[in-house]
């Protein structure tokens, strides 16, 4: 049953973002003609149009998820969405890996626009990449794109929590202004959760001469010893527990997304 | 005939106003059941506590047995008042997806129905009348042999043209042994369908029994009967 409901989800966001893709696509094409043929008004609108589609594909993968999932469990949808003879768990995990998977894609497109730009304008992309790596970003990206992968479930997890939460009785009647304020609201605690965890959880990335390299020390302790004893010489740690903390809120806010659709909510 | 439907006590609060006010019902299987009240009198709160769509009441609720939930879902067939497809989805699509989630629902007497009542699979929701909607939904729904069918007001809003071809999809298409939970506020014109009433009046169930019994008892039709409990 649960692929059954991916699919149709994943069907519904196919059509307005696929056609952003393609657009992009069709940009990029005229950008390469352009380059070509030396026009370079067209070059430069082109460059322009794909950071501008990148930037949209993303907006629109965000904004369809919260549409999908508000119109799909609370609005008119809701009384067949919430009628299948299907778990409340597996409505959220549906809707949550549909729109997981498009803002991927469309984060994707969007380095892809930026990557077709550099193209575009002859850039030096091999060169760019390996000064980069030559200084250690390797190893940033490989614990920046879980870290990142987290996190996005973290925003769903708060976006998913606070809709569902409008949507219980005693703020029905303004769901959508108590949406974006619980949403506010659950984005600052998880901030502040984020915060302590990047500090305090001994799990980090060290910095220093020697390169970049996970470490089980805490930044509090780096910071500390920066404070008593000037920029150490053995570099510093940047902590990476607040993706434990994500890791954790995420799953936390969308099990309490499921009991409030449990036993809380109700169908306009 | 087995009970197929039983509520305990059941409460339901909007605020601090009670919708819903310790009511007790047990309907068995095989009947068509009008659920009658007057506007506000808790009918389609009752029906979204059967279909699963509220969760926070008091009481208890069983459908065959068990609270509503998964189990429940798959064997009730739920009419809402309101058009729960999306605008842009074509008959056919919607015929596709009904089949995909219900193991009971037969696509062909769907297409069946589609057909008898000029309906086309390409059409659009959102280039259908009202009538031709509510046609839809109701053919989606009685395609399934379910063993409960939850209509409420299936005859709002449509001519008497229409209000009779409704009546007749919903007469000629639920699965034998099963019970039909309908609402409505034309009693005249459905009267004579209903084995049994469910007179509820703000909250409270003021009849549950069989609709002879009832015009026998009260020496009136139900049209008539409702009209006077209910006179402002």
């Amino acid at each position: 049953m649960l692929g059954k409901l991916l699919k149709y989800e994943a069907k519904a966001g196919a059509k307005p973002l696929c056609a952003v893709y393609a657009g992009m696509a069709g940009v990029f094409l005229i950008g390469l003609l352009a380059r070509e043929l030396h026009v370079v008004q067209i070059q430069v609108t082109t460059a322009f149009l794909l950071i501008a589609g990148g930037v949209a594909a993303v907006v629109m993968a965000v904004v369809m998820a919260i549409l999908r999932y508000h119109r799909g469990l609370f609005g008119a949808e809701g009384y067949l969405t919430q009628t299948l003879p299907v778990s409340k768990g597996k409505l959220i995990l549906a809707k949550l890996t549909a729109a997981y998977a498009w803002t991927a894609v469309s984060i994707l497109a969007a380095v892809l626009a930026a990557a077709g730009v550099m193209y575009l304008f002859r850039m030096d992309f091999a060169g760019i990449a390996g000064a980069l790596i030559d200084l250690g970003m390797g190893t940033l990206l490989l614990v920046a794109l879980p870290m990142f992968a987290i996190q996005l479930l973290a925003f769903f997890g708060e976006l998913y929590f606070a809709i569902t939460l409008a949507n219980t009785r005693p703020f029905l009647r303004s769901n959508a202004a108590f949406s974006f304020v619980f949403y506010l609201a659950a984005n600052f605690a998880v901030g502040l959760l984020e915060l302590v965890g990047m500090l305090v959880i001994p799990l980090g990335l060290h910095i220093g001469e020697t390169g970049v390299y996970l470490t089980a020390e805490t930044m509090l302790g780096s910071l500390l010893e920066w404070t008593s004893f000037g920029v150490p010489a053995r570099g510093f740690t940047i902590g990476i527990g607040s993706g434990v903390v994500d890791l954790a809120v995420g799953i936390g806010l969308l099990l309490a997304a499921r009991w409030l659709l449990l036993h809380k909510t109700s169908v306009k | 005939m087995s009970t197929l439907l039983e509520t305990h006590g059941l409460s339901k609060r909007y605020d601090r106003l009670p919708v819903l006010d310790g009511l007790n019902l047990s309907i068995p299987s095989g009947r068509i059941v009008g659920v009658v009240g007057p506007n506000g009198c808790g009918k389609t709160t009752l029906f979204k506590i059967l279909a699963g769509l509220i969760g926070d009441y008091e009481g208890s609720v069983a459908i065959d047995g068990r609270r509503p939930g998964v189990y429940t879902k798959s064997i009730t067939a739920y009419l809402p008042e309101k058009t729960y497809l999306e605008d842009g989805i074509k008959a056919g699509e919607a015929i596709r997806m009904f089949a995909d989630f219900y193991a009971d629902f037969d696509a062909a007497k769907a297409r069946e129905l589609l057909g008898r009542f000029r309906l086309e699979e390409r059409m659009k929701l959102k280039s259908m009348s009202k009538g031709m909607q509510e046609k839809l939904q109701l053919i989606l729904v009685m395609s399934r042999a379910a063993k409960l069918y939850i209509l409420d007001e299936p005859l709002s809003g449509v001519d008497p043209a229409a209000r009779d071809s409704i009546l007749d999809i919903i007469l000629h298409n639920y699965s034998e042994n099963a019970t039909v939970l309908l609402s409505t506020h034309l009693i005249y014109d459905v009267e004579r369908i209903f084995d049994d009433i469910v007179l509820l009046g703000y909250g409270r169930l003021l009849a549950c029994e069989s609709a002879d019994a009832l015009r026998e008892r009260t020496g009136q039709s139900l049209d008539e009967y409702f009209r006077e409990v209910f006179r402002c």
